[in-house]
């Protein structure tokens, strides 16, 4: 008998629906799995069978044919699993049958998602929230997914979600038993970060600690350049404290990254502090951007809404930062490989670190450089025009003296920090309402000559700037760009000339090139 | 032939300018060519030097050189014309037969002052550069050897404030050296004047240098030694300078600093130290022309903090500390301060007042 099962795959972030036929007839006894199978999906043979024995259904030796419509894309991963076995089941007149044996009807009402393992349980698999999502909108009614990926589920409304633990639930499920399907809540935003510390143990570096502040507030890319041990790492590490709260839009879009990459957190299931990867510089193009044969995301895709934080940023390849260009300009990547062309979203803040030469020490008031002019010529030249010209903040973090480490001063904390940068981001967040653009550090050219205008006082000194220290003409822009944030930071609507001379100071290597 | 073509032929023989100038005591140009063919001549030579000037004593070359020197634009200057630089015809100086060079050479009338130090500048002697030159500039023209570092600072501090520069070279005019310069090069090509004694083809070796630094102190009546360590290069032209007579000043700097030996150990040995340019100026009677800063009205916060630092040079952290200021605050007053140029960064993250 010939049983059919709908089931769900991804490719990228869209889903999109597969049916599982497996059909029983005469011959040798075998299972042959059709439909360009990966090597998981090939193994699933095993697991199924003994999954079904396990179960305490009849599994005698038969030629089984699966076949994985439609037949032309590849499928990949055990997510399978449990159509197969209940495909099995129902083909075998073991399951989804009335009492006359013909099959029920209700068993094409769901969609099966799920891996199981040799004892018949059913275990958690990547990409469910994307899967659901894009269920939903091609209008699936009722789903089964494993009571494992319960948390990330709960967030999906207007679908009816059933969670199983085990094939024999399924075959209950199908055999018209009544279950009732999960309950959803709301996403819970804002929670604390976990993991990063807090700014008020950052000894000193204000100005550094201020540069962060504009830089959460506004979503800038943001560059640190100082000697080894200026805490430049640990004022990174203190980001994640001050980030915004995530908007739901955001949290989803994110949580369908990770869901499909398989790195969301099991017990929260849903991301709801903004991501901070920091990928170590011996990072492949691949990870970054994201590929191999099936197109999966890479880090700068799992930044998504969040921070990439490359620390010491000359040691990375050159060819592996220059991918970085484009995405930072467009805020998403298309991963194009021969089986598929996947376009994924990675609106990322850049947070880079970096040594002012290859000894560490050049401008260093302690420590004598040893490098010579063409070695520190040739490690900056290490980060391209191009690149640098993306990053709207570049600051000194200077070396800490003994005398801050000891000395008892009453710092912010990063949950003050975060309360300012938060209002901040509340007023782009009205500012950009119905447009693609989130922060200031996005704005289109149009938006800077609407909302970045100068008085004749911050013409002035911006004009005074330019002749006076020598910036270069990329360096405008950026500045209009940074005194827009360090206005919303101070609850204006207009940009002062105090707004603009602070945006200057964060173009120590725009001053450098004169 | 005339003089000046026998002084090319001179310097199109690629004979040390050492043993050019030996010769040329004993005989004139025009002996040598005249009666080069006599035993007495012959036996007086190095089989090498004889060799070499012996190739290029030839009419037809001399003219070809000629030609092509015209043709890509090279002007040069020989010993036989009124215009060679009186300062370098000095037996100490061991003035080289024909100078090559693109530019302007009236500017070598004016009262000429090196500022030479090292190639590894810190960002204090960068700053101490330009500050001191572009003063400088108003009244002298300034030398120097094109090399990075407090050269290139020196060049460029010229031709920022509109005053003249001479970038003398250790190679020839076509292959100036380093690259990063070579904008720069261009740029002295046009509104000042660079030279070199060697033929516009040879290139650079690691006894150019050390050659042509004699030409550097040569030029000018004194030489400023900003930044240099115990090996510095720059510490060649200083003595060039005493061996010819010339002034030499030399910016202190941090006894503890690799970069300053050298300048300290000059002071150490007679060298008038030099803290501002006012102090070149009065040396020589010459009055400082530069332009008083115009007063600008400071608000409370820019004055605290300039108050702060009156009181000594500080870092960013140390100002919040002491102004009692808010970071945005201090950060917006010390951005009007650097910008107004009454404050500048002396090094990364160290204020103090201009």
């Amino acid at each position: 008998m010939l049983a059919k099962i709908n089931s769900y795959a991804l490719n990228g972030l869209d889903g999109y629906g597969v049916t599982v036929e497996v059909d029983i007839h005469m011959g040798l006894p075998s299972i042959d799995v059709v439909g360009l199978p990966d090597t998981a999906i090939k193994e699933s043979r095993e697991r199924v069978r003994s999954a079904i024995k396990n179960s305490g259904y009849d599994f005698s030796p038969r030629k089984i044919t699966v076949n994985l419509a439609p037949a032309h894309t590849k499928k990949e991963g055990p997510i399978f699993d449990l159509a197969i076995a209940l495909g099995m089941l129902v083909s075998t007149e073991q399951a989804g049958i009335d009492e006359r044996k013909t099959p029920l009807k209700s068993v094409n009402d769901y969609v099966f998602l799920g891996e199981l393992s040799l004892s018949g349980e059913v275990a958690r698999v990547n990409g469910v929230m994307p899967m659901l999502i894009a269920a939903r909108e091609q209008g699936v009614k009722k789903i089964v997914i494993p009571k494992a990926n319960i948390n990330e589920a709960k967030y999906i409304r207007d679908i009816e979600i059933y969670a199983v633990e085990s094939l024999r639930d399924a075959v209950a499920l199908i055999d018209g038993a009544t279950r009732t399907p999960i309950d959803c809540c709301d996403v819970v935003l804002g929670g604390e970060a976990s993991g990063g510390e807090d700014l008020k143990y950052v000894k000193g570096q204000y100005a550094a600690k201020r540069a962060l502040e504009i830089a959460a507030a506004g979503g800038h890319n943001i560059i640190m350049i100082g000697s080894p041990g200026g805490g430049k790492t640990m004022l990174a590490k203190c980001l994640p404290t001050i980030l915004p709260d995530m908007t739901e839009a955001e949290a989803l879009e994110t949580t369908k990254i990770h869901s499909v990459a398989g790195i969301l957190d099991e017990s929260c299931g849903i991301v709801t502090t903004r991501p901070f990867r920091s990928p170590h510089h011996t990072t492949s193009r691949v990870a970054l951007t994201g590929g191999g044969p099936s197109a999966k995301p890479g880090e700068i895709s799992y930044s998504h809404n969040g921070v990439l934080f490359l620390d010491e940023l000359p040691e990375y390849p050159r060819s592996v930062l220059e991918i970085l260009r484009q995405p930072l300009e467009d805020g998403v990547v298309t991963v194009s490989r021969a089986a598929r062309s996947v376009e994924y979203p990675a609106n990322f803040m850049l947070v880079a670190s970096m040594n002012p030469c290859p000894c560490g020490y050049y401008g260093s008031a302690t420590h004598q450089c040893t490098c010579s002019p063409s070695q520190i010529q040739k490690y900056m030249s290490r980060i391209s025009g191009p690149l640098l010209d993306r990053i709207d903040l570049h600051i000194d973090v200077d070396e800490v003296h003994y005398d801050d480490l000891t000395k008892e001063s009453n710092t912010e904390s990063s949950a003050d920090v975060r309360a300012r940068v938060n209002a901040a981001r509340a007023v782009q967040t009205a500012r950009y309402a119905g447009t693609n653009v989130h922060s200031n550090a996005k704005m289109t050219s149009e938006m800077i000559k609407k909302y970045c205008v100068l008085d004749a006082a911050g013409e002035r000194i911006l004009q005074a700037a330019f002749d006076k220290l020598g910036m270069s003409a990329r360096a405008y822009t950026r500045i209009l760009k940074v005194a827009r944030t360090i206005a919303d930071l101070d609850g204006k609507t207009d940009i002062t000339s105090a707004h603009v001379a602070e945006a200057v100071m964060y173009r120590s290597l725009d001053k450098a090139v004169k | 032939m005339v003089l000046s073509d026998l002084y090319l032929w001179l310097s199109y023989s690629h004979i040390p300018t050492r043993k050019i100038n030996m010769l040329l005591e004993k005989m004139s140009p025009s002996q040598l060519w005249d009666s080069f063919d006599d035993d007495e001549i012959k036996y007086s030579l190095d089989d090498k030097t004889f060799g070499l000037l012996k190739r290029t004593r030839n009419k037809e070359y001399i003219d070809r050189a000629k030609y092509y020197l015209e043709s890509n634009n090279i002007k040069y200057v020989t010993r036989a014309d009124p215009i060679y630089p009186s300062a370098l015809a000095q037996k100490e100086v061991d003035p080289p037969p024909v100078l090559y060079y693109k530019g302007d050479l009236s500017i070598l009338m004016q009262p000429c002052l090196a500022v030479v130090g090292t190639r590894k500048a810190s960002q204090y002697g960068r700053y101490v550069t330009s500050r001191t030159v572009e003063e400088l500039a108003s009244a002298f023209t300034i030398v120097s050897g094109l090399a990075t570092g407090i050269d290139g600072y020196a060049h460029r501090a010229a031709l920022a404030a509109g005053g003249k520069t001479v970038a003398v070279l250790g190679s020839g005019l076509f292959h100036a050296s380093p690259t990063s310069n070579l904008a720069l090069f261009d740029e002295i090509c046009q509104n000042g004047l660079a030279l070199s004694e060697y033929t516009p083809d040879t290139h650079a070796t690691e006894y150019t240098f050390p050659q042509r630094n004699r030409i550097i102190s040569g030029l000018c009546s004194g030489v400023l030694v900003v930044e240099a360590s115990y090996k510095s290069g720059s510490l060649i032209t200083a003595n060039c300078a005493l061996d010819q007579g010339r002034d030499v000043f030399a910016v202190p700097g941090d006894i503890d600093k690799i970069r300053s030996q050298g300048t300290n150990n000059l002071i150490k040995h007679g060298a008038i130290a030099v803290t501002c340019a006012d102090d070149i100026f009065d040396y020589y009677s010459v009055k400082n022309k530069k332009e008083q800063p115009k007063t600008v009205a400071l608000d409370f916060a820019e004055q605290s903090v300039l108050d702060a630092l009156n009181g000594g040079e500080k870092s960013f952290d140390a100002l919040v500390d002491v102004c009692g200021m808010t970071v945005p605050e201090l950060n917006t007053a010390l951005s009007a301060l650097l910008i107004y140029g009454l404050v500048h960064e002396k090094s990364k993250n160290l204020y103090t007042v201009s």
